[in-house]
């Protein structure tokens, strides 16, 4: 795929704006009706004006006549404005006439003055030749600010963008970096279609507030995709990053609660070319508002007690200066930046409004000269930029040195020991054209696109300082990775892997091209065999879902056409529509996909069929039932029988309740669950039963020393089980306390409706209790 | 009781209506030969989800347990090509 001419990083996709006219005051319709269309001494009139800068307009000399006469420091601001695509934020807009000269900075005493230089910003803006404008007069004292201003089409077209600006270290760099690191492009790639891929086979998960993954789905994710860097300032929370990068690039879609992949999206991307795709990256970083740099996955809300994370507008700002500072740096001299003295440059650039928030708490945090004793600076110019070398500073240097580096546009260095440790950076050649677009171009290298080697071990090697998208994403179709870092990446092709990719559409023949193709050393004679062999294995075996067959047919019949072969002069396999067809033909009723819940069973396990058995209904049976003298009868060998065949006792029972007409018999479902092997147990026996019916004497019997030796233990309230060899002992204690023994012993109908809690719950607690020697006080009950 | 000539008989007995059915829209287990199918059939954490044979190389799947199937299929080692509809 071939891309297009690579536009400015900050150029804004929207170009086509229009002022609108209908809104302008009367004194504004009439100013920049004598800028278009010239002095006038007819009418005034608001709409009359409207009409004379609408027909200016509709005049290409007369627009160019009016460009003309502009002021060169005008013309300068519309140059500006093109080469940020007709539409720049005031922020940059600031930066960038300040960098050029064509605005300066005030003095201390120019921001207390209530004198305002002239602004041809202001004045572009009221004279209709910019959309948007300044809101920088409203108080007294402030910093002067904008917002976004925007170029009309009919403008654009008589201004020529302005030159690109360099960027110059306030102090060279003495010497290059003792140890440098880079990370290959298409290491990104591969690291967010293996994500996109594990988000695939994760169907839809559930997000949190702001579409952030939820900790069961971070932890999903985390053990399909294992990371593993051998970089210390690798990016915090390196999935979550991948995670939000696809979100902003429109590869992830959210539906209320749930995220998904949008497949054919991730695709698009992961085929564009590398310096598309690095530009996209950095584009997206810049809206991140759940991942953020030195940080990590922060929560898209607030907390009054505790800081989450760097405001999101802040941070969004502080992105967009950064990012200008290294479209500078691309156009400078490809020197290796000393990074405490960039970031001095850039705080001089920016000024202390630029990058402006509070943090505390990154991954890394470089110790710089400057920031040194800050507390004991005195309060002005210097001990400010001390504060903002130890936070914002912070912030910057983990975006330049540990994302963008993971991001394959910054090249990372370092000299010095640990104590006398000096960082420095210098952006790759991949970095230069995407902060450099369009004037500094990346150079197309000759590459035959054959960026595998496979072994006979069945690993794919993939050589990432040569492979694209299309091989990335393929590869990451049907293989599994092994390795996660370094220049060389390990795949391998498992038959798991290859039942993937097949299963998601690609043909083993696709397969086998893609491998040639792409591979140095060609296919192994035995992996080639594997995967051939593994492709007749899926073949082998087919699920076939929405179909319909025929079964018992007239013999010749042909009103059911579909597939005969293999199935017996009777049985033919079809689609639903043909099957519904010929069935109505044949005369044959089609059987309803919801059986009839005509079907009912005793407690004997005896069913009685309704009017007519279906197919599933009698195959169902024939599992976990046995007819016999014309009934069919669920017994302990028949479900005996079904277990051996892997049928549990819960499918017998979810079976009867899909073709019964009531619920199954509790006890039948007792015995089915035991016949299955879950064998519930009983006590069937004897025992000496002592029951007293007045509250206050059960209690006393229980609770007497003298009684304890001849009391086996408690069996429901007022119950009391004695030991068998012991009954006449205690039938004579009782005589003795005054007992008579010729109470009934009462008992309950058996089929009376329990007080679960009441009454088995409390026997088996007392009956632990009692075990346990801890008998406690009847409870009232109120 | 079936008849137990056929070796498939005891695991996944042949579906044999008392008169011409149709059914509408099933799932259907389809092998290569005999012998797969009852290696299928007779391994219990499969063979459960099957109710019984339309042929010695087709055997229908218990409506609703597709899934299931599937995934005790992919949990046995086995590598199912999932298709959808009648092939001719």
């Amino acid at each position: 795929m071939s891309g297009a001419t690579p536009r400015f990083i900050l150029a804004a996709s929207q170009e086509h704006v229009e002022p609108s006219l209908d809104h302008l005051s009367s004194d504004d319709a009439r100013r920049a009706a004598r800028f278009w269309a010239g002095k006038h001494t007819g009418s005034q009139a608001k709409a009359a004006c409207v009409e004379r800068i609408r027909a200016a307009w509709r005049d290409p000399k007369r627009i160019a006549k009016a460009m003309a006469a502009l002021r060169p420091d005008e013309r300068a601001v519309l140059a500006v404005v093109k080469r940020f695509g007709g539409q720049i934020s005031g922020t940059l807009l600031l930066q960038e006439l300040r960098a050029r000269g064509i605005m300066k900075e005030p003095t201390r005493e120019e921001r207390l003055s209530y004198h305002r230089a002239a602004d041809p910003i202001r004045e572009l803006c009221e004279r209709l030749i910019l959309v948007g404008g300044a809101r920088d007069y409203s108080s007294f004292g402030y910093e002067r600010e904008y917002s976004s201003v925007a170029l009309p089409q009919r403008v654009a077209s008589n201004v020529d963008a302005a030159a690109p600006l360099g960027w110059k270290a306030a102090a060279p760099t003495a010497k290059p970096p003792e140890s440098t690191h880079l990370r290959a492009p298409a290491q990104m790639v591969v690291d967010l279609e293996q994500t996109a891929g594990a988000l695939r086979t994760m169907g839809a998960w559930k997000v949190n507030q702001g579409g952030a993954l939820s900790a069961a789905a971070r932890n999903r994710l985390a053990k399909l995709i294992p990371t593993s860097s051998s970089d210390p300032l690798e990016p915090p929370d390196r999935v979550a990053l991948d995670y939000s990068l696809l979100g902003a690039l429109g590869a992830i879609e959210l539906d209320g609660p749930d995220g998904r992949v949008v497949v054919d999206r991730a695709e698009r991307l992961f085929h564009l070319p590398t310096l598309e795709q690095a530009s996209s990256w950095v584009r997206a970083w810049m809206t991140l508002r759940l991942w953020q740099d030195g940080i990590g996955s922060v929560p898209d809300r607030d907390s009054r007690d505790e800081s989450t994370r760097i405001d999101p507008s802040s941070l969004s700002k502080a992105r967009q200066l950064l990012v200008w500072a290294l479209t500078r740096v691309a156009h400078g001299d490809g020197a290796w930046l000393d990074l405490e003295t960039f970031l001095l440059d850039l705080y001089a650039a920016t000024g202390e409004s630029g990058l402006s928030f509070y943090w505390n708490g990154y991954a890394w945090h470089p110790r710089f000269a400057a920031a040194i004793d800050k507390d004991k600076l005195p309060a002005g110019v210097e001990r400010a930029r001390a504060f903002w070398m130890d936070d914002e500073a912070i912030w910057a240097a983990n975006a330049l040195l540990s994302t963008f580096v993971h991001l394959g546009v910054v090249e990372r260095g370092r000299s010095g020991g640990s104590r006398s440790e000096r960082w420095s950076f210098r952006l790759t050649d991949l970095g230069k054209a995407v902060f450099g677009a369009p004037e500094i171009q990346l150079e197309k290298k000759a590459l035959d696109g054959r960026c595998l080697a496979i072994q006979p071990n069945h690993e794919v090697l993939l050589y990432l300082d040569c492979a694209d998208g299309p091989a990335i994403t393929t590869l990451g179709h049907l293989a599994a990775r092994q390795s996660s870092t370094g220049i060389v990446q390990t795949f391998k092709l498992t038959r798991d892997s290859i039942y993937g990719a097949l299963e998601g559409g690609m043909t083993p023949t696709a397969i086998e091209s893609f491998l040639t193709e792409r591979s140095r050393t060609g296919i192994p004679p035995n992996v080639s065999q594997s995967l051939a062999e593994w492709s007749r294995k899926r073949e082998a075996l087919v699920v076939r879902r929405e179909v319909a067959f025929g079964l018992g047919l007239p013999h010749g019949q042909q009103a059911i056409r579909g597939r005969t072969e293999g199935l017996g002069a009777q049985c033919v396999v079809a689609s639903s529509k043909a099957a519904a067809k010929g069935a109505e033909e044949l005369g044959i009723t089609v059987e309803p996909e919801t059986p009839f819940r005509d079907w009912m069973v005793d407690e004997h396990g005896v069913v009685s069929l309704g009017k007519s058995l279906s197919l599933v209904g009698r195959a169902r049976l024939q599992r976990f039932a046995r007819f016999a003298g014309a009934l069919w009868q669920i017994t302990a060998e028949s479900v005996g029988a079904a277990r051996a065949l892997g049928v549990s006792a819960d499918q017998i029972l979810e079976w009867l309740a899909a073709h019964l007409s009531h619920e199954v018999p509790a006890v039948l479902a007792s015995a089915i669950r035991n016949w299955a092997g879950g064998r519930g147990r009983a006590f069937l026996g004897e025992v000496v039963l002592l029951q007293v019916d007045d509250p206050r004497a059960f209690d006393a019997l229980r609770q007497s020393e003298r009684f304890q030796p001849l009391l086996r233990g408690l069996l429901a309230s007022g119950s009391l089980v004695v030991p068998a060899d012991q009954r006449d002992e205690a039938a004579d204690l009782l005589r003795e306390l005054g007992f008579s023994l010729d109470a009934e012993c009462k008992v309950a109908p058996a089929r009376q409706k329990l007080d679960l809690h009441d009454t088995v719950e409390q026997t088996i607690s007392l009956v632990r209790l009692a075990s346990a020697g801890r008998i406690p006080r009847r409870r009232s009950r109120r | 009781m079936t008849d137990t000539k056929h070796p498939l008989d005891p695991f996944l007995p042949r579906l044999d209506p008392d008169e011409p059915t149709v059914l509408g829209s099933v799932t259907l287990l389809e092998v290569q030969d005999v012998a797969q199918l009852l290696e299928i059939c007779r391994d219990p954490r499969v063979g459960r989800y099957l109710l019984g044979r339309l042929s010695d190389t087709v055997a229908l799947v218990d409506p609703g347990a597709e899934e299931a199937l599937v995934k005790a299929l992919r949990g046995t080692g086995h590598t199912p090509r999932m298709a959808k509809g009648v092939e001719l």
